[in-house]
């Protein structure tokens, strides 16, 4: 009886932290979905742009639009995840999806966030960088120093292409991985009904693309870590509640064989007594 | 329609939506103009003074950073780091700004924080330059 008294005590204390964090969690979403809804529209509408663009370029052997001459057969993933745990399946599907894309032997990682850092060296990843602490307060700025090193990294020729992996967020109750290439921009054929309007560059396509990419590539990296982050502490707040539901039916379990195990005390000591009393 | 729909946006906000007869702005080649029926064009954007006649006539003034331009069947599309109409340009910090850029630049910096430095220093004395045009 003892025993499951102090088992009701210790899941009531982890009910405590739960709730604590599905509430710090709450809290930091609402905070969160007000920086993603701002981002949104900045973020799709650049990547359908550059989309575009990169569709009606007819130049041939374009930095940036076309595969480099000198291919390193690797290509970079940005993977970005979160600095903290116990965001259900938050990092494990994110890390899925990146591990059931790539080829090891042909990948370079820049994970952001500890929990991603620490997957890809336990995993034996190779890394190019990496970065801890910065989603939360990301800003524009930032992300334009990061982008501008990796593109330095891809103009000497270190990878042939760059993805960025990030968990999109869909609801609350809903976030999905998402792999989306940034660079180079040949996408493939334009979508039907697409423009193959001529279009006229100011300067000319080289140096237009080579101004206006770390814009656009910035752009996306700042998007994929904002949105990344509203959807951990979707994902975060979720699983913290399932977690304090799931307690309190463990409590409720626990406390009705407790009662249970009390009952059967008190009747075996009543018997005692009167088996006593009968026997004197 | 009198005009062509035209969006300013940056990474934190939807700066402007809406029908305008014109727009024009600082390229890295000079100023240009765009007017109904321009034909499709791209070009990157400097940090510059933005001026916008929106479908009732209405002129707005406004200071952009580094981005660029997209034409694309007559819509105009601008993306930018930062964008600020007049009326919300502060002054005061403008300048303190400038002040504080200043001195990071003259005290030696390097590396990311000196072209933090700069970049702020050109959006703030921008700021200034474009407040001052609206009188």
């Amino acid at each position: 009886m003892s025993d499951i008294k102090r088992r009701i005590k210790s899941i009531e204390s982890t009910i405590k932290i739960t709730s604590a964090m599905k509430l710090v969690s709450a809290a930091k979403l609402r905070k969160a979905k007000i920086k993603f809804d701002s981002v949104k529209p900045f973020f799709a509408e650049i990547y359908e742009n550059m989309v575009d663009l990169a569709s009606r370029v007819d130049v041939q052997q374009l930095r940036y639009v076309h595969e480099h001459k000198k291919a390193s057969n690797k290509a970079l993933y940005i993977v970005v995840g979160g600095d903290r745990g116990l965001a259900g399946g938050f990092h494990l599907n994110l890390f899925k999806k990146v591990v059931g894309t790539v080829d090891k032997k042909k990948v370079v990682t820049f994970p952001i966030g500890k929990i991603a850092i620490s997957f890809f060296r336990k995993n034996g990843f190779e890394i190019l960088s990496e970065l801890s602490g910065i989603s939360e307060e990301i800003t524009p700025e930032k992300v334009y120093h990061i982008t501008a090193r990796v593109l330095r990294n891809y103009d000497y020729g270190a990878f042939d292409e760059i993805y960025l992996a990030y968990t999109g967020f869909m609801s609350t109750l809903s976030q999905e991985p998402m792999i989306k290439k940034i660079l180079p921009l040949d996408f493939g054929s334009p979508k039907q009904g697409g423009s193959k309007r001529s279009l006229n560059y100011d300067p000319a396509p080289g140096a237009v693309f080579a101004a206006i990419v770390p814009q656009y590539f910035a752009g996306m990296l700042y998007g994929g870590i904002v949105e990344s982050f509203a959807a951990e502490q979707a994902a975060r707040s979720n699983a913290m509640e399932s977690a304090t539901g799931n307690a309190e039916e463990i409590i409720t379990d626990l406390t009705l064989k407790y009662n249970r195990a009390r009952q059967f005390a008190v009747t075996t000591e009543i018997i005692e007594i009167v088996s006593g009393g009968a026997a004197g | 329609m009198a005009g062509f729909d035209l969006r300013i946006l940056t990474p934190t906000k939807v700066a402007f939506a809406g029908v305008a007869k014109s727009v024009s702005f600082m390229t890295t080649e000079g100023e240009a103009c765009i007017l109904r029926g321009h034909e499709d064009y791209v070009a990157p954007l400097a940090v510059g003074a933005v001026r916008i006649e929106t479908e009732d006539g209405e002129r707005r003034l406004g200071c952009s950073s580094y981005g660029f331009v997209n034409v694309l069947r007559g819509n105009v599309s601008i993306f930018l780091i930062t964008f600020e109409f007049v009326e919300e340009i502060d002054i005061a910090r403008a300048t303190e700004g400038i002040e504080k850029m200043s001195a990071i630049i003259a005290g030696g910096a390097t590396g990311d924080e000196l072209m933090d430095a700069k970049a702020r220093h050109e959006r703030c004395k921008m700021r200034l330059k474009v407040a001052k045009l609206s009188g």
